[in-house]
């Protein structure tokens, strides 16, 4: 009677081991990642539009805080975030602010940024954070905590294989929709 | 019961009720109106109340250094928030809330009315197409995503302008959302404190405060705080001020008691020579109040400066009491003469008494009862308290005899040679100052550090500023609307940095009736709308929030102030929007003025009603020459009068021209003598003058007493070495304070009293009529 007790408790144990995929294993392997280049396409699904806009470029990522966004098309556009200052470029005119002052803009780029970094400081300080799959096919839910957050962003979901991202969804209180792939182009590890 | 149980008994009598008034009933007040004649303008007094009130006056500038970017933004908003909580403060801001809820919500709400880009051709379908268009693109790119949540309701992009053209031209740039100054080394803050600019107690407090909650909000990071505005620096000055007062007090009255006790040898008398004076200003500080309401604290200044004859009194008694003679004996012989003193000074204050402006009659009245009570007390109740037996060491001859005894005409010589040349070195030089910036104690580089926070942060100057007056609320906002082009010219051409425009959220409401005439109706909107979109990606059904607020704004109340209440641009509009009796202003604060002639030119090239440039510099300067001159006025009249007073008690016109004469002259030459150091003469000095004038006749008085009494000359001497003795010792100390306004007053009184005493030494004498032979 014990031994079978006990044979239950080990595969018990055993078999939540090998499914066990936990926020600081994905974090610290994500934390490993210096810096990495991919192309992205970003499509969004706006209630005001009748036909979604895709945008296609590159997103670079040097840690700790620094992203690019390099848009290609529909026309091109530079988007490089450091620390809180968010500056944008295009031919057209050059824009400049600080995040700090804009809680729902920096929950945005936080969502992408420290997912890239591994940060689960600043993830867990901004969103309910909840993970499941595995190391090999893993999602993240972001759920904003910071009530004025909440009224405008619904969550932000991140998709992932391994220490790359895959994909990020970020759905909106207007039921607006922002869908974004990755694909590799280049990758230097630590 | 004995003549000296009375004097007590009724010097404690008024002592104690005078006392009890000033405990229970005495109100101080700063309110500088009081230093204005009371025909003044309602428009002076408007700029008098702004200087002291408006928002520039109460806009503290905040600087946080000594540590990293990253702690200082932390200590930025740590203490943002406190002050924030804290009653004192109206608004505080860091930078963090660049815009903040209320104010977006409210121009939002009103947009149609007040976005000054309603145009007819702005909801045309041509126009349409247009804005829709532009959204289009700019939703393609990074930055109209932040933007997307107002494009149902507003897809011309109305909200947005407004809060562009709200934004400040010149913001300081920000780290990590707190605002820093262009090197990046220090943290700015702005807040506005509830008190005004003029309640130094309130401002003092304010500062504590802030001080307060930086020491809290620091913890233990190595950051410094400076903060500077103009209340804050009056209420800085004020206590330095008072430190430098104190502490010259302290040394002053050691010196006075050292000399006293030398000269009488009993501390009972000491203390006693203090008695006058103080009873004086005691009581004339509650009649002050009792008939003003209120005692202004620069007429309590000064009088206690006035009041300084006043010590003098007892010593004139003292000194020259014989040996045999009891006190009220030796006052007996003293009383006329003393009091002629006491009498031509109240007859100058009754000049005082006279003027136009409240605050010169407060220290006419406050003068006049302080040496009448001073006077009373030395005749009435002094002589019974010096102890009987007392009397000074006989004044030796061969100390106090003059060594030579020039010819009158050599004395009348050097006396003329004396003015004449303190006259002739003030050639060129100006005789006036009425900038009372220039008795700031503060040092110059707090004025320094203001302006550069000032440009830093991009608030509004203090000096200059807009001023638009119009009969009614819609006048005034309707010319000042029509300031704007010329106000944009000035930005452009660089005489300004920027300015702040409360039309621009509060427009007038014929404006707004324009602009909603411009509205289409719900058909038309659709239908212009449906036309715009054809070609473009746009959903339709997406924007009837916008059709629904166009349709609303075309019927909506005009706004007013009820509309912004509770936000930041409501606050501003309090401050900018203000009834002045039936009348109304708007106050147009400038920013960074660079030059000022042609700013103003820009602006009165645009003939706008009832607009007007103003400098509140020059304005506070008008009004004090305007002051200094009435003050001078009366102080001519009571010249008059203290002749008057003179030739009566001395019943000769030649005797009160021989006492007045060495005043004048004494008076004459130290103002002379101060512009020929290269010090225009201001409104405080002039009350030190009056002091010297005061003081001076007494000399000359006791002087010819003496005389015609037969006293031996030693005792007179030497009377008159005591008494102005005290006052170097008082006004001497005075003079090498670190503050301008008592080193004037001090350095004023000091060179006066030498001069009175040489000249009154000099002067009488060479008028006397050779002895007739017996």
């Amino acid at each position: 009677m014990r031994a079978v007790r006990l044979l239950a408790c080990l595969v018990l144990w055993s078999s939540t081991a090998a499914a066990e995929f936990d926020l600081p294993q994905l974090m610290a392997m994500l934390a490993q990642v210096e810096r990495s280049t991919v192309a992205f396409e970003e499509t969004r699904y706006l209630a005001i539009l009748a036909t979604p806009v895709v945008r296609r470029g590159t997103l670079q990522y040097v840690r700790p805080d620094r992203l690019e966004m390099h848009v290609f098309t529909p026309f091109p556009e530079t988007m490089e975030v450091v620390g809180s200052r968010v500056r944008i470029e295009s031919s057209e005119q050059r824009r400049e602010w600080d995040l700090a002052g804009r809680p729902v803009a920096l929950a945005w780029i936080e969502g992408i940024r420290a997912s890239l970094a591994g940060d689960a400081a600043t993830l867990t300080r901004l969103f309910g954070v909840a993970l499941g799959g595995t190391s090999a096919s893993w999602q993240l839910v972001l759920e904003p905590r910071d009530p004025r957050v909440a009224a405008a962003l619904r969550r932000v979901e991140v998709r992932g294989r391994q220490a790359q991202l895959t994909a990020i969804e970020i759905l909106d209180r207007q039921d607006d929709r922002i869908v974004i792939t990755f694909k590799p182009v280049s990758r230097s590890g630590p | 019961m004995t003549a000296r149980g009375r004097a007590a008994l009724g010097w404690l009598v008024v002592v104690g009720a005078a006392l009890t008034w000033v405990a229970m009933r005495l109100s101080v007040n700063a309110d500088f109106a009081a230093f204005l004649p009371s025909a003044t303008t309602g428009q002076q007094r408007f700029l008098v109340s702004e200087l002291q009130e408006g928002v520039a006056s109460r806009l503290l500038l905040i600087e946080l250094s000594g540590d990293t970017a990253e702690r200082l933004a932390d200590v930025s908003r740590t203490l943002a928030g406190k002050l924030g909580a804290d009653g004192r403060f109206r608004y505080v801001n860091n930078g963090d809330a660049d815009f903040g809820r209320g104010d977006f919500d409210a121009l939002r709400a009103h947009r149609y009315q007040l976005s000054d880009a309603i145009a007819p051709e702005r909801f045309t379908a041509d126009g349409l197409r247009t804005a829709l268009a532009a959204r289009v693109r700019s939703l393609s790119g990074g930055a109209g995503l932040f933007e997307k949540t107002l494009l149902p309701e507003d897809p011309t992009g109305e909200t947005l302008h407004l809060v562009d053209r709200l934004t400040p031209a010149t913001e300081p740039r920000r780290v990590q959302g707190a605002w820093f100054d262009p090197s990046g080394a220090r943290a700015l803050l702005l807040a506005e404190t509830r008190a005004p600019g003029s309640d130094l107690d309130g401002q003092a407090e304010a500062i504590a405060a802030l001080e307060r909650a930086f020491a809290a909000a620091k913890g233990d990071r190595d950051v410094q705080l400076r903060y500077s505005s103009p209340g804050a620096m009056a209420a800085q000055s004020r206590t330095l001020i008072a430190a430098d007062a104190s502490r010259l007090a302290l040394v002053s009255t050691a010196l006075i008691v050292a000399l006293l006790g030398f000269v009488y040898r009993s501390p009972i008398l000491v203390l006693l020579c203090a008695l006058p004076a103080l009873t004086g200003l005691l009581v004339g500080v509650v009649a002050v109040d009792v008939a003003f309401g209120a005692v202004h604290a620069i007429t309590l200044g000064f009088g206690a400066t006035l009041l300084g004859e006043a010590v003098d009194y007892p010593g004139y008694l003292l000194t020259q009491m014989r040996g045999d003679e009891p006190a009220p004996a030796a006052l007996a012989r003293l009383a006329a003469t003393l009091a002629m003193a006491v009498l031509t000074t109240a007859a100058a204050a009754v000049a005082l008494l006279l003027a136009d402006f409240p605050g010169l009659a407060q220290l006419g009245l406050l003068t006049m009862i302080g040496v009448l009570g001073a006077g009373i007390v030395t005749a009435w109740v002094l002589p019974f308290w010096v102890p009987r037996g007392w009397h000074p060491v006989p004044a030796r001859a061969s100390v106090w005899a003059w060594r030579s005894t020039p010819s009158p005409g050599a004395r009348l010589a050097l006396a003329a040679i004396l003015v004449a040349g303190l006259l002739a070195l003030t050639s060129g030089k100006p005789w006036w100052d009425d900038d009372l910036a220039n008795m700031n104690p503060l040092p110059t580089e707090l004025k320094q550090r203001d302006r550069e926070l000032r440009a830093a942060l991009g608030a509004p100057e203090v000096r200059y500023m807009l001023l638009v007056e119009g009969a009614t609320r819609e006048d005034a906002l309707a010319s000042a609307e029509r300031l704007r082009p010329a106000l944009e010219r000035a930005v452009t051409s660089q005489a300004l940095g920027g300015f702040e425009l409360v039309t621009d959220y509060l427009p007038s409401q014929a404006t707004q009736r324009r602009r909603q005439a411009v509205l289409p109706d719900d058909a038309r909107l659709r239908a212009n709308f449906a036309e715009a979109v054809s070609g473009l990606p746009v959903r339709v059904a997406a924007f009837e929030p916008f059709f629904a607020a166009v349709e609303r704004a075309r019927v909506a109340l005009p706004v007013d102030a009820s509309n912004l209440a509770g936000t930041a641009l409501g606050l501003k509009l309090d401050g900018l929007l203000r009834p002045d009796g039936a009348r109304w202003h708007v106050v147009v604060p400038l920013v960074s003025v660079a030059s000022a002639g042609d700013a103003r030119k820009t602006m009165e090239q645009a003939g706008v009603a009832g607009a007007q440039w103003v400098d509140l510099q020059a304005t506070s300067r008008d009004m004090m020459s305007a002051f200094r001159a009435n003050a001078l006025r009366a102080f001519g009249l009571g010249a008059l009068l203290i002749l008057g007073v003179l030739a009566a008690g001395l019943r000769s016109a030649r005797a009160a021209a021989r006492v007045a004469l060495p005043v004048t002259a004494a008076v004459v030459a130290t103002a002379a003598a101060i512009v020929a150091l290269g010090q225009p003469l201001t409104v405080f000095h002039l009350v030190a003058l009056m002091l010297v004038g005061g003081i001076g006749t007494n000399y000359a008085l006791f002087l010819a007493r003496g005389a015609a009494a037969g006293d031996p000359p030693a005792t007179t001497a030497r009377s008159l070495a005591v008494v102005g003795g005290t006052t170097l010792c008082a006004f001497g100390t005075l003079a090498t304070s670190q503050t301008p306004v008592l080193r004037t007053i001090g350095l004023t009184v000091a060179l006066g009293v030498v001069l009175c005493l040489a000249l009154s030494a000099l002067l009488p004498a060479a008028l006397r009529q050779p002895p007739r032979p017996a």
